[in-house]
């Protein structure tokens, strides 16, 4: 128990969970929508349509991780700090 | 990979021998607007960058910028195909033995109404308004001689030509 509120107490732990939510709700969102468009679809078009759906959804979850990856946090949070400081 | 072979619009709880004669969905204005919401939406982030782009602190976030325009085309491309899904799934299939509807209100909630060709009694076809007259969509309304007495299906493409392959499968 108190390895969990330590782990808890840390705040970038609980960005990790945040995250880790996030990204199961949308895995699960995105498998839904293939799963119903393969298993209850009537004819090609659906099938085909799942198929470019998950290549569309592959293509713009790397170029999320990408720019994830670009992003500048110090440089951001330096300058929110200067702001702040700046204003007081 | 055998999923994506022709198919000959087979379903499930198919009847042994049945034959799809037809699958029609709601007319594609019903998927009209939601496209047209999601496509005015997928240009806010570049009108955004339109007036920030020339401010001095844009430099610094940019890069956050872009993370973020990535993350919400993603959002939008699930919400497009989500819209796409439930139209799709939303049919009216006529076999030579049935008329069956399958209604797809979400992710796992969905139901299927079916009348017998030979419990058919009446079909009346509704087409209101100028849009629907123009695009030629309306409803079909079919009285049946069974459990559920009427069918009610709405917005669907071209109905007299439905209602005439009804009643041509039901005379033979």
């Amino acid at each position: 128990m108190n390895q969990i509120l330590l782990f808890l107490n840390n705040g970038s732990n609980i960005s990790l969970i945040l995250f880790f939510l996030i990204l199961g709700f949308y895995l699960w969102y995105a498998f839904s929508i293939i799963y119903h468009l393969i298993r209850f679809g009537v004819g090609v078009r659906p099938k085909i349509l799942a198929l470019t759906f998950f290549i569309g959804s592959f293509v713009l979850f790397v170029m999320v991780i990408v720019a994830y990856s670009q992003v500048d946090w110090k440089g951001i949070l330096q300058q929110l700090f200067n702001l702040t400081i700046t204003k007081i | 990979m055998s999923i994506f072979t022709t198919s000959t619009n087979s379903f499930r709880n198919q009847l042994p021998g049945e034959t799809t004669v037809l699958v029609t969905r709601k007319h594609w204005f019903v998927l009209f607007f939601p496209m047209l919401i999601l496509l005015f939406l997928a240009f806010m982030p570049f009108i955004i960058y339109f007036f920030i782009s020339s401010a001095s602190w844009y430099g610094i976030i940019s890069s956050l910028f872009w993370f973020l325009v990535a993350a919400y085309f993603l959002i939008l491309w699930s919400l497009a195909f989500y819209n796409i899904m439930i139209y799709l799934l939303n049919t009216v299939m006529v076999t030579d033995k049935r008329v069956i509807e399958n209604k797809q209100e979400g992710f796992f909630r969905h139901t299927s109404n079916e009348v017998e060709l030979d419990k058919i009694q009446d079909i009346t076809v509704k087409v209101f308004g100028p849009f629907a007259e123009f695009l030629d969509f309306g409803d079909i309304e079919i009285q049946s001689a069974g459990a559920q007495p009427k069918f009610y299906f709405k917005q669907l493409p071209h109905p007299q030509k439905i209602k005439e392959a009804i009643m041509g499968l039901k005379i033979q």
